[in-house]
Order: C-alpha cells, then structure tokens, then sequence
C-alpha cells in the first residue's frame, strides 16, 4: 500500500514511465480483487438459453480495408496525374 | 466445475472449423456453429473471474462480436480456434476491468482450497484459509491467472500454454514458479 501512495504521488510526474504506470494498474487491481467461495455459477442450460448470436450480428461491424480495394488506388493514381498535369500547365 | 477441454481436437474437427472460418469471413453468419459451440466455455472462463453475472454475459457476447470483426486476421497456426478466442477474452476481461465495468473476481471452492494445501504439503485448518485467501489477494496478476488456469479450474497445462500463448513445457515451468511465490507470500 505504501508503494502505491508513492507510485499516486508520481503519477503526473515527467519520471513516471510506462513500466510504473503499469504497476500502478496492477496494485490497483490487487487491491480491488474479491475472493468468492463457493459461488453458484449459472447452468450449462441457462447459459444455453442465454446464447443471442443475433445480438452479435447486430453489434458486428465489418472493418472496411480502402487499401484492399482497387478503387483506392485507382482514384489516388488519377488524382495524382491530374494534379502533376495541373502543376506542369 | 472444471471446464472441458477443447484443446484435444481431432483432425476432421479442425478442419470442419477452418471451413466454418473461411465460410463466416463472406458471410458472419456461418460464425453460428462456432458460437454455439463455444459460448458455454468462453462464458465460464469470464464468469469466475468478474462478481457480475450479467457483466459476464455482456463481456462474453463482446468477445465474439470482436472475434467476428477481427476474423479476416485469423489464421491456423496449429492451434485451436478456441485458444484465439480465449485471448480475445482475456483481453475483453481486463479491457472490462479498466473500464470498471466489471470487478475483479477469484471463485474458489472448499475442494479447490484442500487441493492447494495438498500441494502445499499441509493440512487445512480455517486459519490457514483465511491466510491463503490474503496471499491470493496480495500475488501479482499473472501468477494469479497461472494458478487459476491450474489449480482452480484444472485446465492441462498444453490448454494453459494456449491461452497464454507459451509451450506446454513453459506454461508448466510457469506454473510452478507461481505455485512457489504464492507459498512464499502465504508464509510470510
């Protein structure tokens, strides 16, 4: 606990590195871990029931690559040689 | 409850899920089968790790919706696709945790808790409990996910070096030395 008072007193600090930050993080988690015993888990049937790939697909959003698609370079290609013929005129 | 093991596959059923794969990178919904298929186990694997339940329902329908986005990347590398997702969800976990969404949880039964002494080499008593769930409280995070993975959901230790993205040989070496640093801070 100590350590971390002193990590927070840093924090905003230009010696703060990265690698300190992440300790910070990790004795934060630390300090917000719970310990559950014997805990009832929900069943294989009411997982099952809970199952909405629909709700996936809806969330689902295809990750458009421009630079996959031969229309990309296509249009960069002809904006660059009508720009060079502009800057030649 | 242990989980079952997805990791001992054989080869007709990896190669039915890379059809599936290749099917869902045109089409998304193909990815049903693998969602059904999975669902329970990637649920499980959140649920013992967050208080909520209902956070675990939300964090593992987001796991497959990135699993879904990112499928293009995937690529068979010998390696189950459940390790992939498995991943996925480790990184949706402590994504969840940042994001305080979701609290960090350890679920631990009484034969769990018997189990660690017995490797421990020392009977169980409730002080002794009592000082175990303070060191488990007090290790650092990959030892803890180490010994979870191990010990309190009984995973093999081929399973653990997936999920880890290590060799089974180095996921049991790893396995060892956490068991070692926890028995040091619980007889501190």
């Amino acid at each position: 606990m100590q350590k971390l008072k002193h990590l927070e007193l840093y924090k905003d600090s230009k010696k703060f590195t990265i690698n300190e930050n992440n300790n910070l993080n990790s004795l934060k988690l630390r300090r917000m871990r719970k310990i559950l015993h014997n805990r009832n888990e929900p069943s294989a049937h009411e997982i099952r029931n809970r199952q909405d790939f629909d709700l996936v697909i809806k969330k689902y959003k295809p990750s458009i690559n421009y630079w996959k698609n031969p229309w990309f370079y296509g249009s960069i290609g002809l904006a660059s040689i009508l720009s060079s013929l502009l800057l030649s005129i | 409850m242990s989980s079952p093991s997805l990791y001992h596959q054989s080869d007709t059923r990896i190669q039915s899920e890379l059809r599936i794969i290749e099917k869902s990178k045109k089409n998304p919904n193909h990815f049903a089968p693998l969602y059904e298929q999975y669902h329970e186990n990637i649920f499980r694997y959140i649920v013992k790790r967050v208080d909520d339940v209902e956070a675990a329902y939300d964090i593992t329908s987001n796991v497959f919706v990135k699993a879904l986005t990112n499928l293009h990347k995937y690529e068979f590398r010998g390696v189950p696709f459940s390790s992939w997702l498995f991943r996925i969800a480790k990184s949706e976990l402590y994504q969840s945790f940042r994001d305080k969404k979701a609290r960090r949880t350890v679920s631990i039964d009484k034969v769990i808790v018997a189990d660690i002494f017995e490797e421990f080499e020392e009977s169980c008593n409730e002080e002794r409990k009592s000082e175990l769930m303070q060191a488990l409280r007090k290790i650092n995070e990959k030892d803890l996910a180490l010994i979870e993975l191990r010990y309190f959901e009984k995973r093999s230790y081929r399973e653990i070096g997936e999920i880890i993205s290590v060799t089974e040989n180095n996921a049991k070496v790893k396995t060892f030395r956490a068991l070692q640093r926890l028995k040091k801070v619980y007889h501190k």
